[in-house]
């Protein structure tokens, strides 16, 4: 009820009549998010990477996955740059945000989103679309440490959940690629995603 | 790239780094929870799964039949006929790499290697095994190019000419085949075409141009030969069109290619023919492994390796007994080979396992035979062939005698069947002659057929030992690590003996087993699709039975015939999979067939 009264408000505030197919949820279709940027906070941080890729049924779609780099505005810290590994001259042949935004918008289209810690990508991704279609993405939102988290105390009430990616992964038994790509990090979440699926939390 | 996990396993191990990257950016990832079915005979098969983890088994109804683990491909065989009858069902959570069809069969195309892989035979798929290995030099037999070997040139025919035209001028030039010109186009027209013109019933005075065909599968004169026989195995042809700069030259037929890999053999079979002594002899015969060490890094089939060493060790047996046995009985007697010998499916030397027939009379009793007897066994020993623990050897008086002894001797093993009998018939139904008259052998073998027609219990009986050895389906063997596969137990003997027991049922005289294979499916004993995966099994047990005795042997151990499927490649586990699942069925079918329920 919440949640229709949430989207019927967005769609109101939505500027661009283009993306009004965001708001029409694709049955049976999913697709994994990343985003690395400049820093951890979400009110300055500056995209620098976003990786996505479509869950259909078994399938991981990689072959068409989303990957894009992102040229900032500003040149990411030498704290963000440790963890991403994406200095100043590598994203220099990005996109401009704008352009990457509308791609998205497009290759996410009315699929639910699916990520780790989802609600930092989302914050720092409606902090760029905002100005452009007038809302950040309305789409439903997974969150795999708290479906993670749900698998684990309802089989286990009240036990101590580690939430941390790698244990999630290892309890999982899902295989690991390297961490801190966008689009490796995407994937991961995506084959996360389809195992606790498979355990009836997805 | 397919999701940062990248494509290192055989086969994928032959790509080129650019190949590689295209395929990696066209696959998907794939994950599936136990017991979802992944493939299955309801769907077309469009996709090549690579296991990235966990594990898939491949159920034919509901035995299991095979089991994939991570790195293993599945399933490439329903990947090139688009279809499977199996059902590949996850096992234990499996993340895999879904490879698109489309692209997988270009790269069989454009990379020779990665195409051996599906379309080879399972037998050739061991040959290339090998070769990529490189476990020891090139030889010169692979480095050899279509030029070198000698091209047949090709008779040109007209494409107005009729098949009448093309059948008499093969039949004067004895080709198998002809080039036929168009214009410019050339097409070919071979012997096997003559068959659908028949089966068509089109008259002899169709022009050629009605049923040649135009597009040609061609190599280049500068070829490898190795590439010359891996197209006609990823085209299933006999020969191919020899080209120059694109202009056809002539054509090379298979039999031309096999021949030559085994041409080295004919010095040796002079040497032994030309011997005059034992030490001459054994000289000779210390030739034959050495060429077997040849021919195995050369890429040679195990099975025509073994009709090969078998003509070699005929030819050596034969003279010995020219050399040991007096002129008045080497003239009454026939020297028999018998067992894996007299099938010609033995290639590393194992015990003696023959026997002697032979008439009386002229100077020849049995006391000169049992002294020449006992030369033959003695010299063989001396090549290296050791004695028979069984004593399944002419210097037993058990093992020779006139064929009026032998006939007694059979008709005791049929009618009184305990075990040593039965073994008895199984090893003396593999005889062979290979020196003196053939024809008492073949009397004798009519003699048991008909005795067996007497008698349809006793082939129940016969079969049974097919039950002595389980043929795990390697599912034990992947989840233990280490433990070990008698290849012979497991996989050979239940095809040799299962073929066995046919052919006697249908009085196929053949020893050899794929020859008696192709006799019974000739005779409509046996399914045409069967018959051809348990050539290809047998032929993969064999080759691989030959690399653990070569291996052993040259670590100075006695060959035995044991793998460790945890050490095999993926590949090779793959192909072991396969063709312990062909034996799996053969056995199942024969228990039905023989009724060994019942007992």
């Amino acid at each position: 009820m919440l949640a229709a009264l949430r989207r019927r408000w967005l769609r109101e505030k939505l500027t661009d009549p283009r993306y009004a197919g965001l708001f029409d949820e694709v049955d049976g279709e999913y697709v994994s998010l990343d985003c690395e940027t400049t820093s951890l906070n979400v009110r300055d941080a500056e995209l620098l990477a976003i990786g996505a890729v479509r869950i259909v049924g078994h399938r991981v779609l990689t072959s068409t996955a989303f990957s894009v780099l992102v040229r900032p505005d500003k040149r990411p810290d030498a704290g963000s740059v440790k963890v991403h590994g994406l200095r100043a001259r590598d994203v220099e042949a990005g996109l401009a945000p704008a352009d990457a935004l509308y791609a998205l918008l497009d290759f996410v289209g009315g699929r639910p989103l699916v990520g780790y810690y989802l609600e930092y990508d989302l914050a720092v991704l409606g902090r760029y679309l905002k100005p452009l279609i007038g809302i950040g993405l309305p789409n439903r939102a997974i969150e795999i440490s708290a479906r993670y988290y749900d698998y684990k105390t309802r089989r286990q009430a009240g036990a101590h959940v580690d939430l941390s990616w790698h244990a999630l992964l290892a309890d999982l038994g899902v295989p690991a690629l390297p961490r801190h790509d966008a689009l490796n990090d995407a994937t991961t979440a995506a084959l996360a995603y389809q195992a606790l699926a498979a355990r009836g939390y997805g | 790239m397919s999701g940062g996990f990248a494509l290192t396993s055989p086969p994928f191990d032959a790509l080129s780094p650019a190949e590689r990257e295209r395929l990696e950016a066209a696959a998907d990832l794939v994950y599936y929870a136990d017991e979802d079915e992944i493939l299955g005979p309801e769907a077309r098969v469009d996709t090549l799964y690579v296991l990235i983890k966990g594990r898939v088994r491949e159920m034919a109804g509901d035995e299991t039949v095979a089991a994939y683990q991570a790195g293993d491909t599945f399933d490439a065989r329903a990947l090139v006929a688009g279809r499977t009858a199996h059902r590949f069902v996850c096992h234990e959570e499996a993340v895999a790499h879904a490879l698109p069809r489309d692209a997988v069969l270009a790269l069989t195309e454009t990379n020779p290697q990665f195409g051996a892989f599906f379309f080879a035979r399972v037998s050739e798929k061991l040959a290339r095994l090998a070769a990529r290995a490189g476990r020891r030099e090139l030889q010169t037999l692979l480095a050899a190019t279509v030029r070198e070997l000698g091209v047949r040139e090709a008779l040109f025919l007209d494409a107005a000419d009729t098949v009448v035209d093309a059948a008499r001028a093969m039949k004067t030039r004895s080709l198998h085949s002809v080039l036929v010109r168009r214009g410019d186009a050339v097409g070919i027209f071979t012997s096997s075409d003559f068959r659908d013109v028949v089966l068509d019933g089109l008259p002899g005075d169709t022009p050629l141009a009605a049923r040649a065909r135009f597009e040609l599968i061609a190599v280049d004169a500068d070829a490898h030969l190795f590439d010359a026989l891996l197209t006609m195995t990823r085209h299933d042809v006999r020969r191919v069109v020899v080209t120059e700069r694109g202009r056809p030259l002539g054509v090379l037929e298979q039999v031309d290619l096999l021949s030559f890999f085994s041409t080295h053999s004919h010095l040796i079979a002079e040497r032994i023919d030309r011997a005059g002594t034992l030490d001459a002899l054994a000289d000779a015969a210390g030739q034959i492994p050495l060429l077997v060490g040849h021919l195995v890094d050369a890429g040679v089939k195990a099975p025509h390796l073994a009709r090969l060493v078998q003509a070699l060790n005929a030819r050596l047996f034969a003279r010995t007994w020219q050399l040991v046995a007096p002129p008045a009985v080497a003239a009454a007697s026939s020297l028999i080979v018998l067992g894996s010998e007299g099938r010609g499916e033995q290639i590393l030397r194992t015990d003696q396992d023959n026997a002697l027939l032979y008439r009386e009379g002229d100077g020849v009793d049995a006391a000169a035979v049992a002294q020449a007897a006992a030369a033959f066994s003695a010299a063989l020993d001396g090549f290296g062939y050791p004695r028979c623990p069984g004593r399944v050897m002419v210097d037993n008086p058990e093992w020779r005698g006139t064929p009026a002894a032998w006939r007694d001797r059979l008709y005791r093993w049929m009618t009184q069947p305990d075990d040593e009998a039965l073994m008895r018939l199984a090893i003396f139904l593999d005889a062979e002659t290979v020196a003196g008259d053939a024809a008492p052998l073949a009397e004798l073998k009519r003699y048991l057929d008909a005795l067996r027609r007497d008698d349809d219990a006793l082939l129940a009986r016969f079969a049974r030992a097919l039950e002595r050895f389980d043929t795990p389906g390697l599912i034990a063997q992947l989840l233990q690590e280490n433990a070990p596969l008698d290849l012979k137990k497991a996989g050979i003997f239940p095809i040799v003996h299962g073929c066995r027991a046919l052919a006697f049922e249908h009085g196929i005289d053949a020893a050899n087993t794929f020859e008696r294979l192709d006799a019974l499916v000739a005779q409509h004993a046996l399914e045409r699709e069967l018959a051809r995966d348990l050539a290809e099994a047998l032929s993969l047990l064999m080759g691989l039975r030959l690399r653990a005795g070569l291996a052993a042997t040259e670590h100075g151990r006695t060959a035995d015939t044991v793998v460790i499927p945890a050490r095999l490649n993926a590949l090779e586990r793959d192909l072991l999979k396969e063709a312990l699942a062909v034996v799996r069925r053969f056995k199942a079918l024969l228990r039905h067939h023989f009724r060994l329920g019942a007992f």
